[in-house]
Formats: C-alpha cells, structure tokens, sequence
C-alpha cells in the first residue's frame, strides 16, 4: 500500500475534497504510471482524477503544494525529509532525483544539488526520530487543537523523554555542567521538533472534525441567537444543503416526453399504407411547470432570515426553474434581476443597501406585491412569504393576500419566530393563517431544508 | 527525464503536428486516460478547444471519430442505438407467405407454437439493430475516439445512461443482451458547465479543467493556425486579448475568437495594432454591443500596453 499517497487523499478529504474509494484506486494507478520523481507531471496527473470541479482544481493545488512541498522547521531545506522518514520504503524512489532536480522550475527549493541527501544533519535526526514517535502514537488521528498537549505528552513518552530528563539530573549532580548543557539543548530540540510536527499535523487535518461540529450545530440554531462569527459561514453551508436537495429532487424532475400510442392518429396516417403501422405517433405528456414567487421582509427583525431563503432559493434555482423574488420594507421590489447579474452574495448586499431600511408595513408591501403579480398569478403558482406577520400595528394587508390564495395553487408563510410567540404583541400571524395555506415554523436552518424539502416533492 | 515524461513530451509534439498545441496538463490527463482507459471530462469556458482536442487526439491516433452532441430531450434511441421499424415491420409483410409453408402438416394450434418457438427472435437479431454514435464507437474495429459534446445540455437521465458505457465500456441491450467493445474507445466528454453532473459520472472520468492559455501558449497556438501573421503582430495581439479578458465582460473572448481576428487583421494587411483598427475589427472579437461599449473606451490603455515592449 503506498502510504503517502492514502495519506495525501486524507490530506484532501480533510480540506472538504469528497474523494471515492474509487478515485483513490485511480490515483494509485496514476502514481504507478507516473512515478513521485516528477512533482509537476504528478501534480496534473493526480488532479485529473482527485479533483473534479473547478473549485477543486483551486483547492487541489494548494493542498499538494503544502503537502509536497512544504518544508517543516526553520533550518531544514530539503523538502523530502518528513515523507522520508515516514516513509522509509518509498527512499529509494525519492533519493534519485534530489541530484536530479527534475522538474524544479516550480519555484520550491527542491533539492539539494549533488550528494544532498548525504549530509543529513544531527537536526535531521532529531526530526526524523520525531516523526517515527509520532507514527507510533498515531498522531495523524488528532482532530481539535486541544489535543495538543495529550500527543505532545505521548510523543515525549515515546521518546523515552523521562529517562533524558533523569539522565540530565545525575549529570549535573555529578557536577559534569558541560555535558549536561548538551544533553539539555538536544531536549529542547526535540520538544521544539514535536510541538512543530503536531502543529503541521493539525494544519493538515484542517480541524475537519471541529468544522463539521460546527456546521451541525449552525443548523441547529436560531439565526437571531446566532453569532456574527458563524453567520459568515452559513451561505457555503446553505448552497452545500441546497445541492444536496437539488440532487435529491432532480431525478423525478423530468417525466418521459414520450407517452403513449396515439392509435387514432397512427391509424389514421397509416392508412396509406393499407393500415400497417409504418409510422407511429405518440401522445405527448405536457408537464405543467410551477411558477414560484417568494416574497421576504427584510426589515430589521427578520432580515436575516430572508437573506437565508433568499440563498436558499437562489441555489436551487437548477431544480426551481421559475423564480421570481420580491422583497420589502414599505413597498415590494422585484430582485430577481440582481441575483441573476451579480453572484447570489454580493447581491444579498446590494439589496440590503438599497431597499433594507425601515420597519415593516405588511398592508403596502401585500398590495403592492399583488398588483404587480396579479396577471401572472394561475393554479400553476406558488407564493412563499417569509415574515414575522408584526405590522406595527398598521394596515395588514389581509385582502390582498386573500386575493393571492384565491388564486394561486400554494400559499406558504413562513415565520421565523417560535410557535410559542405567536399571535402576542402586534403579531397579525393568525389573521394571515386564514388566509395561506399552511404556515410554518423555520426557526433553524434544518427546518427551513426539511420545508423546501417537502416543497419540492409537492411541486414535482 | 523519466519514461512517463518522455512519453508526455511525444503526445505534445504529435499533437502539435496536428495543429493543437497543448499544455503540459492537457497532455498528461490524455496520456493517463490512454494508460487507465478512462474517460475524460473536460470543462472550460466556450472556445478554449475543447472539441478541437478530441477532433486532433483522432486525427493523432489515426482512429474515426464519433461525435455526439447532447442537446435537451436526447434519449438511448437518439444516442445508442433503436431498432429498424420499418425494416422489421417491412419483413413481416413479405414473409406472411412463409408462414404457411412452415406451418404446413402441422394439426393443432399447440403444434403449430412448438414450431414457432424452434425459430430465435430474428425480428429482434443484431440485423435490425440501428447503431448510433454510442453503439458505434463501441462497435469500431480496431478503436476510436468518442466525443459527446456538451454533455451538460443532456438530461440527468441520460447521465445515468452513459455510467455503464463510461464504466465497463459495455451496453445492455433488453433484447440481445451485454454487448462488449471490441476495442475500448477513447471517450471524451466536454461540458460548459451550465450545470452541475452527477458525481456518479464525475467518478468514472478524469476531470481536465482548461483554462483560457497564457499569453505564451496562446501565441504558439496563433502561430500554428494562422502562421502567416508577422511576430510583431502575433504578440502584440495575444497581448490586447490578454488585456481584454481583465475586464469585466458578458463574454470573454476565446481562443476561437483569437484565431478569426488574428484572421481578420491578416486579411486587412496590418503589421501592428493601431486604434481605428481595434475599433473597427472588434466586433470579430467580441459579441455583445455591452461588452464593445465597455471596452472602447479603455482602448487607448490597452493598445499602449500591448505594443510596448515589455
């Protein structure tokens, strides 16, 4: 098994690159072909077949650069020296082409001219001496920062640092100072070496496990008790779910265009030929398409949330053909236009900056929106509106969205406040209930997957 | 210079004898897919020579090629193979006299099917069976190359169509059975990324992803289309281009365009780039009325920088 190529795909996967087992036989095949002497010819080649979209490509190139190439500890120039030492039957392939330089115009110090290899330093063992301890210990297993001190601890006791430590004690008691100096200095050394090995351990791993941790718990919380520090993570996190329910919906998004016989018609143009059948003709099956219209308060109390929908609906737009999104303070604007000139973030911004001030007034906002969608609205819609149903108390607006669930197939409100607040205050939630079809909850990110889950298998 | 190396350097100059000229990971991902017999998935921005790789690994190997372009509602009877209607149906007709002398003698409509059944399905024999590109390409005596254009413009079910062909270079047809390539055929799928493909289809291939050129590459590829431009000219125009795709534009020109313009500015007799003639050849290079009012006002900046020196 070639163990620095396993280690590189864990490398890769840690990094968020979802590698097959497959793909990793692939690669094993590509490096029987192409050999570790070459970094540029085994960087294509392992790209090729590890890294399957652009963004990976990106992603790929960083992490085979930091991997291959990147030197550990301050003095130690040759690169190969960690894979070396960890990996001692892999020398003989490696060593070769030190002299040989092959393919160096990478920019990396990449060999050490003639005989490199040769002059090994005593800093070199120590470090070598370091990695196999770390090998022993199964360091590549560490996953949070806090467990620094626990491999620090193991490593050291591999190391049979107790003994060293001893070792130095009797010599200053025996009052040999010099000797003890040195001893002493190698120890610090050492320490120095695993501290630096465990913290490139740590930037391989990429704190996957730490990140995923986090990403359930994102989904779990609600997005008015979250902090600011996490919310910069939600829109990566919101196009990863929205994939994940595009592929889900997508299989059944197309029914066969061909139906079935259509014997009338087949007869009849047959007749030509004494009523063989040498042409056929089908019925077609014509799929009605949902048009959606989804209607977000981005005013202060919710505008949060809006912003996630408003993601959410872009992301899906592969699955979600006919979407047209309105927002509203006072008066409802279309935006649709925005999301499809600018990317879906930095559109988000631009509508927070030009429509996103004031409170919400529910009464202009519904009439507005319904004289601008009124001839496009059929028994085909669907209108989703995300608001907190609070008006200040002012006009709600209730005719006009009766007007919209008379018409329209689908009227979804979604609220983000908890079921509990409902209805107190200048909360107008109920009114709005008899006049929608269903209005739901979407306190959390999970919830908000699971509606337009559901959604999308009413619509197809 | 390692043997895979050495091998890479000869499918770069094979290639460049057919007029592509390739990057050093273009040539790699081929020479893994000859080696691994994988398909290759190639994805790029319009006009880079995705198409034009495959077309010029054909001519290379000396190997027919056979070209599939996916366009939406593309289904197996399009793409794979469908059976001949008429001529099925065009046989019953003519052999309803058969029948009789094969029934003659026999008592009992039971006699009669047990007779029947002694004949194979011939109806639904390799005879009948009407190849297309997919079937083809598996079918080729001795290899070939398979390009399925734009493979993003096809349906999801089509996808899930190609895994067993892409896979095991097999088909399953319902009637006859697996059939087996004789020779694997070198596939090679393109895609403008409109849309994102099933991972299940990104496993089975290499994904080569290329990106418009550097201005090095970009001027070889000129000199090899288009070898009667001046150097001077050559640089300066690869150097315009590059200054062009800087800019924030509904399209970026490719390669393609390049190459036409390079074209344009030969057939107008012109050594050296100079404003009115920018101006009024830039419509060769660009494809939207935004896209040239845009760049027309920053010409002056661009010219300058291409026909310096530096």
């Amino acid at each position: 098994m070639d163990e620095t190529l396993l280690q590189f795909i864990r490398h890769l996967r840690n990094n968020g690159l979802a590698i097959s087992t497959a793909e990793t036989l692939d690669a094993m095949r590509v490096v029987a072909t192409l050999g570790y002497s070459d970094p540029g010819l085994l960087r294509d080649g392992l790209a090729s077949c590890l890294a399957k979209t652009v963004d990976d490509h990106s992603h790929f190139a960083v992490c085979f650069e930091r991997f291959f190439r990147a030197p550990i500890g301050e003095n130690i120039t040759d690169n190969n020296t960690k894979d070396e030492a960890e990996n001692t039957d892999l020398d003989d392939t490696k060593n070769p082409n030190e002299g040989d330089g092959a393919g160096g115009g990478e920019g990396a110090g990449n060999g050490q001219g003639s005989g490199g290899s040769g002059s090994i330093g005593q800093r070199d063992n120590t470090l070598s001496e370091v990695i196999r301890a770390a090998a022993e210990v199964g360091l590549e297993n560490i996953k949070f920062r806090t467990q620094r001190g626990v491999y620090r601890r193991k490593i050291l006791n591999a190391l049979n640092d107790e003994q060293k430590v001893s070792n130095i004690q009797q010599l200053q008691d025996a009052g040999e100072i010099e000797q003890a100096l040195i001893l002493r200095q190698l120890r610090d050394r050492q320490i120095a070496a695993v501290k630096d090995v465990i913290d490139r351990q740590l930037l391989l791993n990429n704190d996957a496990a730490g990140k995923q941790l986090r990403d359930d718990t994102i989904k779990d919380t609600s997005l008015s008790a979250m902090e600011h520090y996490h919310r910069e993570r939600l829109p990566p996190l919101i196009r990863k779910l929205a994939k994940k329910l595009a592929s889900r919906h997508r299989q059944r998004h197309k029914r066969a265009r061909r139906g079935k016989l259509d014997l009338g018609k087949t007869l009849r143009r047959n007749i030509a030929y004494g009523g063989i059948p040498f042409h056929r003709f089908w019925k077609t099956t014509r799929k009605d398409k949902s048009d959606i219209f989804v209607l977000c308060d981005i005013s202060g109390s919710v505008s949060a949330w809006s912003r996630v929908l408003l993601l959410f609906v872009q992301a899906l737009s592969d699955v979600l053909p006919n979407t047209r999104s309105f927002v509203f303070c006072g008066q409802s604007i279309e935006v649709s236009d925005l999301f499809k000139q600018y990317p879906a973030d930095e559109a988000m911004a631009i509508i927070q900056q030009r429509h996103g001030l004031g409170g919400s007034d529910y009464g202009l906002a519904l009439n507005s929106f319904w004289n601008q969608i009124e001839d496009k609205l059929n028994r085909r819609s669907c209108v989703i509106i995300l608001g907190d149903g609070r008006g200040n108390g002012g006009d709600t607006g209730i005719d006009a969205l009766r007007n919209i669930y008379h018409r329209a197939r689908l009227v979804l409100w979604f609220n983000p406040e908890s079921h509990y607040s409902w209805n107190t205050g200048d909360s107008e939630i109920r009114r709005y209930q008899s006049a929608s079809h269903y209005v739901a909850e979407c306190g959390s990110l999970r919830k908000l997957e699971r509606l337009l889950d559901q959604l999308l298998s009413l619509l197809q | 210079m390692t043997d895979a190396r050495k091998d890479i350097e000869q499918l770069i100059a094979k290639l460049a004898e057919q007029g592509y000229i390739a990057s050093s990971a273009i040539a790699t991902t081929l020479y893994i897919a000859q080696q691994l017999e994988r398909p290759i998935l190639i994805e790029g921005p319009p006009g880079v020579g995705k198409t034009e790789l495959a077309n010029a690994t054909a001519a290379m190997l000396a190997k027919p090629l056979f070209r599939l372009q996916c366009y939406e509602g593309l289904d197996e009877s399009k793409a794979l193979y469908d059976w001949k209607y008429s001529k099925q149906l065009l046989y019953v007709q003519v052999l309803k006299e058969q029948l009789h002398d094969i029934l003659d003698g026999t008592d009992g409509l039971a006699n009669a099917v047990e007779r029947l059944h002694n004949f194979d399905d011939i109806f639904y024999s390799e005879r009948f069976l009407e190849p297309r590109p997919l079937l083809k390409a598996l079918q080729s005596d001795d290899g070939a190359v398979l390009l399925i254009d734009e493979i993003d413009k096809a349906d999801y079910e089509f996808e899930s169509l190609l895994l067993e062909i892409l896979a095991d270079f097999s088909v399953t047809l319902p009637e006859i059975g697996t059939l087996r390539a004789r020779h694997k055929p070198l596939v090679i799928l393109t895609s403008n990324n409109t849309r994102d493909l099933s991972d299940a289809l990104k496993r089975r291939c290499l994904h080569l992803y290329i990106p418009f050129p550097e201005a090095k590459l970009e001027s070889r590829i000129v000199h090899s289309r288009v070898p009667a431009v001046p150097d001077e000219l050559r640089r300066q125009l690869v150097n315009f281009v590059h200054g062009v795709r800087e800019l924030d534009l509904k399209k970026q020109p490719a390669i393609s365009e390049t190459i036409d313009w390079a074209r344009s500015l030969l057939l107008l007799h012109c050594d050296s780039l100079s404003r009115e003639l920018v101006e009024d050849t830039l419509n060769v290079l660009l494809k939207y009325e935004e896209d040239i009012n845009m760049v027309s006002p920053e010409l002056h900046g661009l010219i300058k920088r291409a026909t310096s020196n530096l």
